[in-house]
């Protein structure tokens, strides 16, 4: 497999798995790069398999993470604050979305980063055997902690859901 | 395979996940299936995690992010080949920018390839010209490299760019104040060495192996392979005897403690 069939293959569900991880599609688009130009970089002989693909993903945006996160911590903590964006208003779609959106990212962050990794991968239709590989765990406990962290998606889905009620 | 119920009335949240997912073996299938059958408390539990399972579904596809179009994913693919084109050049020094390199106090060569191999190094610490001392011409040790450098910190990074095809990458905390580093069996590994640690541009059908010696004052070793997050391998305080790192597998190897994949 060539490395524009391996990107052609797996680059949009990357993305969705980066950016439903990170709630940051810049950044998820950026990691996807990065991680095909890590692949290419290592001139392997036989192409990656995709629970590595996505391993790797995962490690880079974690890895990218932190640096972000240091980085707006130091923006915020210097003399200079840095402006955000002007406030605009969105048409009713987009505005629910973005509701939608918050609301996600707001239960996803209640979860461990294991737990987020594991529904998210289960999403993409990864085994218990590659999803336990990827996050260092058995898997028996991939079923266990994909339980535990359904029951907190869905408590804190039904209380913004409440909340807007 | 029996089927208990747990202090909730009901049988393990787990376990049902694993049915519902079809990852039990036939036996174990069988059993949950057949427990399930006869068990409304069961049955209910299942059907509520398959529901929160399709609730949970529909909340991350409704909340998804716009795809870059496709003009945007072009360019993305676009930067990634002309990288890899970049980089099969020859002479092209390996090193990222921001990878900051100081103190290379000794080298030793023997083999052609291997000098090859210094001779990258020393291009990527200080651009295309000679280095400032020509390394030592070592005759007794053919296909093998040596070198010694001053770790700054309390913590020194091995960074592979790539899981080879075999070798191991060997590290003894020592006493005094230089590290070193041997490469054996390899012949395109390009290495650089700087206050932070080591990078080491191999191939992934390299079967080089790696000796690293610690000096006493760094109180921590991590190693990242192919692009992985850096793992910690070894501490200092635990240095009872050599560690090695399997570079195929990933895998920490004859080390007292741990046998930690990563």
């Amino acid at each position: 497999m060539t490395l524009d069939e391996l990107f052609e293959r797996h680059h949009k569900s990357l993305f969705r798995f980066v950016s439903r991880m990170t709630s940051d599609p810049d950044f998820a688009k950026d990691i996807v790069q990065e991680t095909f130009l890590t692949i290419a970089r290592e001139g392997r002989s036989e192409p990656p398999s995709r629970a590595w693909l996505f391993q790797l993903a995962r490690n880079l945006a974690r890895s990218g993470m932190r640096k972000r996160d240091r980085r707006l911590r130091l923006l915020r903590g210097g003399s200079h604050r840095v402006p955000g964006p002007a406030p605009t208003t969105l048409p009713d779609v987009e505005a629910e979305r973005a509701e939608a959106r918050a609301a996600v990212r707001g239960a996803l962050e209640r979860l461990s980063e294991k737990e987020r990794t594991i529904v998210l991968m289960r999403e993409e239709g990864f085994t218990h055997r590659e999803i336990a590989d990827a996050v260092g765990t058995t898997t028996g406990s991939v079923g266990t902690m994909f339980a535990r962290a359904l029951g907190k998606l869905e408590e804190r889905l039904g209380e913004t859901s409440g909340d807007e009620s | 395979m029996s089927v208990e119920h747990g202090p909730a009335g009901t049988a393990d949240a787990g376990l049902l996940v694993r049915h519902l997912h079809g990852e039990l073996d036939e036996a174990d299938a069988r059993d949950v299936s057949d427990h399930l059958a006869g068990c409304e408390a069961c049955r209910t539990l299942a059907r509520a995690l398959e529901a929160r399972t399709r609730r949970v579904s529909d909340a991350l596809r409704q909340a998804d992010f716009p795809e870059p179009d496709e003009h945007e994913w072009r360019r993305v693919l676009g930067a990634v080949r002309d990288d890899s084109a970049t980089r099969k050049r020859p002479h092209r020094g390996l090193l990222a920018a921001g990878w900051v390199l100081a103190v290379v106090t000794t080298a030793g060569l023997a083999s052609a390839s291997v000098r090859g191999w210094v001779a990258d190094r020393w291009e990527g610490v200080f651009g295309d010209g000679a280095p400032p001392t020509a390394p030592a011409a070592d005759a007794g040790a053919p296909g093998r490299a040596d070198l010694s450098f001053r770790p700054a910190g309390p913590e020194l990074s091995v960074l592979l760019e790539s899981r080879q095809a075999g070798g191991t990458l060997t590290l003894r905390f020592v006493d005094g104040s230089t590290a070193t580093v041997s490469v054996s069996g390899g012949g395109e590994e390009r290495l650089a060495v700087g206050d932070g640690g080591i990078r080491i541009g191999n191939m992934s059908g390299s079967r080089a192996s790696y000796e690293l010696t610690v000096p006493s004052h760094v109180e921590r070793v991590l190693v990242g392979i192919g692009g992985l997050e850096p793992v910690e391998v070894a501490r200092a305080a635990n240095s009872g005897q050599p560690i090695a790192v399997d570079l195929v597998q990933g895998v920490v190897v004859r080390s007292p403690t741990s046998h930690d994949e990563y």
